[in-house]
């Protein structure tokens, strides 16, 4: 009977296993990192939610109330701010249809909304009179790109897509997406036109294909991942040190963190700065290392950079990361770097911050949401504060901008009108997008929405510092309604939504300066938890960016090229273990210079020339 | 019967505890984290006892629609393709297990499976092919193109070689038709074979999420591991913006995630044990040839 029961047991827990490896559902194979998020702080990430649902809603997140009560149409708000769109397009397009796909599978919607049928398609059709029907719904990531990849290849898309640059480039070849230049160049867009303009119209630089463009850019905010070096300021005061000016009291903390018991339980259990193996200045992440590089040597890993003489360069190759993997392998040698570094990933890294036994670690602005988010909630005497990576021998601290192009709106050759959307997305970017009511507003999640918009690439940059002069400086302002004015001015569009984060977090700030428990302070109706991560995310963040107010650093050519597709599956592997062997200092007896000048010279041979060729040639159009 | 315990038998039994533990592990794993704390689970502080436990996840899988869909979508499509899957392999494999003189055409046929086992058109082909034939969105997409198990035909028809032919000789002298022979004789003299084919394809059924993917867009319809699979989502730094990571971020949650796995395990669990017995008896049958 035993044996039976043994034998039963074994086969059970084998086709459990079975199971778990066929359907690749195991939960602990993710790579991101996954956060908590308090009901009620929903809103705090993403600008539409923020505006849309203004000061009070915001409080009570998704759940906020009945929709059946709400009325919405006809429809009465979205009406544009400074730019008269009444004649003829808003009129023209009134309830015409398109189709689109969308990402939002691994999200839910409110009671009585469905995916064509909620606050951000209402709004949308509010606002350009465009009618959203959507063809399927699949999670972000690899379900929905395969299915996109599947109907590209098929050659049937949706009227709307929103691609990256690999998709993109891939339509263009199938002469399935409609050329939009003359609309994006010479049409009437006096929003998107700013926005474009503020970066030189790298965005639409980025899109030009033998002279056409046949897409929509999305722009993005500057810096908006840029790794930050969060510290816990509660570890600092613990250990009377002193804030980091350079480098070399980065390492000084660093090294105090690890040998004097921070978390004062008796044992040499803390780490110094645990990284992840992760280089790239394409865009930053938690514990990304791609600002050290910037910084020390002027190398930009993952990148294409235009070097003086004209040519382009792979920033990965270029000499100044010499400098950056010596500092670094100086770290690894003291131990400030764990030894097993490069196995990390995002969660590994989580936990060990969520479980105090690092001070400090790299990441975004918003890192209260990801790394952090763990710390923030299991220990309530955590306090962190942000610093840009200090500057190195008085040169301009540079830090990753992030692509100049985040994504891209392509329009079907099929649909009717394509330069409807080239209207509706300006139209979408002017508007303020306030329902007359919002009161009684649910939002959504800014997934929904069909378009999301371009903003300001100063956007997190203006409104702190506006906080920080006008508000809590000079004192000239005090209310909301004026530093949003003021931020609009200044940005030439609407900032709205991180000013209201940056008024919910100027509360634990005022309490900091006043002396009390900021991990105390409630805001609305959100718990301290979420009120302290409003802080980091609002405050601590910008202000470190806005203070250091670093260079950008953004890629020169962000599309893929024939060889990329052939060789970069190799060549990045090949890049990420040379530069984890050189920081680990494994260099077959080499100095980490000539292993560097033979890495650079075998990436080369092995396509890498081929590659720089036709970027050169991409670029020189 | 007792028997001595040898140094043998105890490092036997050792090693296969100890199997059992590391198959296990992942199960009670996937079981405490649904049960715990979800800041717990997050901060790695879950891996032998759940800690702040609560049912919250449970609680929330209740009032999810699509999560119940999903689950029915599942049961039927195992209930529907296993059986049709069942009834064409039976009736392919009998006749290709008779001697070459009574069936001349056997040997073109099996070559011509063989080469389909071998050689598929590939994704964009079979994705054509399927809306071309207006099973998109529909239940059959997913079980039509996997109808004739191939694989599992080959197997049958070895396991068929072996009931000996004398048999279906008799039979045929006694008056008994194709279809009689079939159903009276080779059927239930291979139950156990049927008992281990049906489990391969109830496990293929149940796991399958990618026809689910491809086929179906309308989610109300798409089957369970297909739901599963899209719970749990990659973040990729270079190609999401930021407000794409900030609300997947705040959307994602392990421990609603763990319980959904844990519930999609059940099914399988229940089934198995009644069915392991033949498990073993009918893989090893085929392989002996009469």
């Amino acid at each position: 009977m035993k044996r039976k029961l043994l034998s039963m047991l074994l086969a059970v827990s084998l086709m459990a296993v079975m199971m778990a490896g066929c359907g690749k559902n195991d939960t602990s194979s993710g790579s991101g990192g996954t956060t908590q998020s308090p009901a009620g702080t929903t809103a705090a990430g993403t600008k539409e939610e923020t505006a849309a649902a203004g000061e009070t809603a915001t409080a009570e997140g998704t759940q906020a109330t009945d929709v059946a009560s709400l009325t919405f149409g006809p429809y009465n708000w979205g009406v544009p701010k400074d730019i008269d769109y009444s004649q003829p397009y808003n009129k023209r397009f009134d309830g015409l249809e398109y189709t689109r796909i969308s990402a939002t599978g691994a999200l839910d919607l409110p009671e009585g909304m469905s995916i064509d049928d909620n606050t951000e398609t209402w709004l949308f059709e509010s606002t350009t009179g465009l009618k959203t029907k959507t063809e399927w719904v699949a999670a972000a990531g690899s379900a929905f790109n395969n299915k996109a990849n599947q109907s590209i290849a098929s050659g049937e898309i949706p009227d709307l897509m929103n691609v990256g640059m690999t998709q993109y480039y891939a339509l263009i070849k199938a002469g399935l997406i409609a050329d939009l230049t003359d609309e994006l160049v010479n049409g009437n867009h006096p929003t998107l036109q700013k926005l474009y303009g503020m970066s030189d119209n790298i965005a639409l630089d980025t899109l030009e294909v033998d002279g056409r463009i046949y897409g929509i850019p999305r722009v993005n905010a500057q810096f908006d991942s840029s790794p930050l070096i969060w510290i816990r300021k509660d570890w600092l005061e613990k250990l009377n040190l002193e804030e980091p000016r350079t480098l070399a009291d980065l390492e000084t903390i660093a090294l105090a963190f690890m040998e004097n018991d921070p978390d004062g339980n008796g044992q040499k259990d803390t780490y110094g700065i645990p990284v992840l193996a992760s280089f790239s200045a394409q865009k930053g992440g938690d514990g990304f290392l791609c600002d050290i590089f910037l910084n020390v040597g002027g190398a930009a890993p993952g990148i294409w950079q235009m070097q003086d003489d004209g040519t382009v360069i792979y920033g990965s190759l270029m000499e100044g990361a010499k400098d950056a993997l010596t500092l670094l392998n100086g770290w690894y040698e003291k131990g400030i770097i764990p030894s097993d570094f490069a196995t990390w990933g995002a969660d590994e890294l989580k936990e060990t911050v969520g479980n105090g036994r690092a001070g400090i670690v790299f990441g975004p602005w918003w890192a209260a949401w990801s790394v952090l988010s763990s710390n923030v909630n299991l220990d309530t005497a955590a306090e962190w504060t942000a610093y840009m990576l200090p500057e190195h021998e008085g040169d301009p601290i540079r830090s990753a901008a992030g692509n100049p192009v985040s994504n891209v709106f392509v329009i079907s050759n099929d649909f009717e009108d394509p330069s409807a959307f080239v209207y509706a997305y300006d139209m979408w970017c002017t508007t303020e997008k306030l329902p007359t009511d919002y009161e009684n507003f649910v939002e959504v999640n800014n997934a929904y929405n069909p378009m999301p918009t371009s903003v300001s690439p100063k956007a997190y940059l203006i409104p702190i510092r506006t906080m920080l002069d006008k508000v809590v400086g000079s004192g000239e302002m005090s209310t909301m309604e004026e530093v949003k004015q003021a931020c609009l001015e200044e940005a030439g569009v609407s900032l709205d939504w991180v000013v209201e984060g940056a008024f919910r977090a100027k509360n634990v700030y005022d309490a900091m300066e006043a002396g009390e428990d900021p991990r105390a302070v409630t805001v609305d109706d959100m718990d301290p938890v979420a009120t302290y991560q409003q802080y980091l995310q609002w405050w601590a963040g910008p202000r470190a960016l806005a203070e250091a107010d670093p260079e950008a650093v953004m890629t020169v050519f962000q599309g893929t090229t024939d060889s990329m597709e052939m060789y970069n599956s190799f060549l990045s592997t090949y890049e990420t273990e040379a530069y984890v062997k050189m920081i680990m200092g494994n260099t077959d007896g080499q100095s980490i210079s000539d292993y560097f000048d033979a890495f650079v010279q075998s990436y080369l041979e092995q396509g890498g020339a081929a590659i720089t060729a036709e970027v050169q040639e991409a670029i020189g159009k | 019967m007792k028997k001595k315990m040898t140094a043998g038998h105890v490092i036997i039994i050792a090693v296969l505890i100890l199997l059992a533990l590391i198959c296990l592990y992942p199960m009670w794993y996937t079981l405490i984290c649904s049960i715990s704390d979800r800041v717990h689970v997050e901060a790695g502080n879950v891996w032998l006892l759940p800690k702040g436990i609560n049912f919250a996840s449970y609680r929330r899988i209740l009032s999810d629609e699509l999560y119940f869909s999903s689950f029915l979508v599942s049961v039927k499509r195992v209930a529907v393709g296993c059986t049709l899957n069942l009834l064409l392999m039976i009736l392919t494999a009998y006749p290709l297990c008779l001697p070459q003189r009574k069936f001349p055409a056997a040997r073109f046929i099996k070559w011509f499976f063989m080469a389909n086992m071998l050689f598929s058109g590939g994704l964009i082909p079979s994705y054509v092919l399927m809306r071309q034939y207006g099973l998109f969105d529909s239940f059959w997409a997913m079980i039509l193109p996997g109808a004739v198990p191939l694989w599992n035909i080959v197997l049958m028809v070895n396991f068929f070689r072996n009931i000996p032919y004398e048999l279906n000789e008799s039979v045929t002298i006694d008056g008994a038709n194709p279809l009689q022979i079939l159903f009276r004789i080779y059927v239930p003299l291979s139950k156990p074979s049927l008992a281990c084919m049906f489990l391969f394809q109830f496990v293929g059924h149940w796991n399958s999420y990618f026809d689910g993917l491809m086929y179906i867009n309308d989610r109300m319809k798409q089957p369970l591991q297909t739901y599963i699979y899209q719970l749990n989502v990659q973040i990729d730094y270079a190609i999401m913006s930021t407000e794409d990571i900030i609300a997947l971020l705040q959307t994602s949650n392990k421990t609603l995630q763990a319980a959904k796995v844990f519930v999609a395990l059940i099914p399988i669990l229940c089934i198995y044990p009644f069915i392991q017995k033949y498990f073993t008896a009918g893989m090893t049958m085929g392989a002996v040839k009469g």
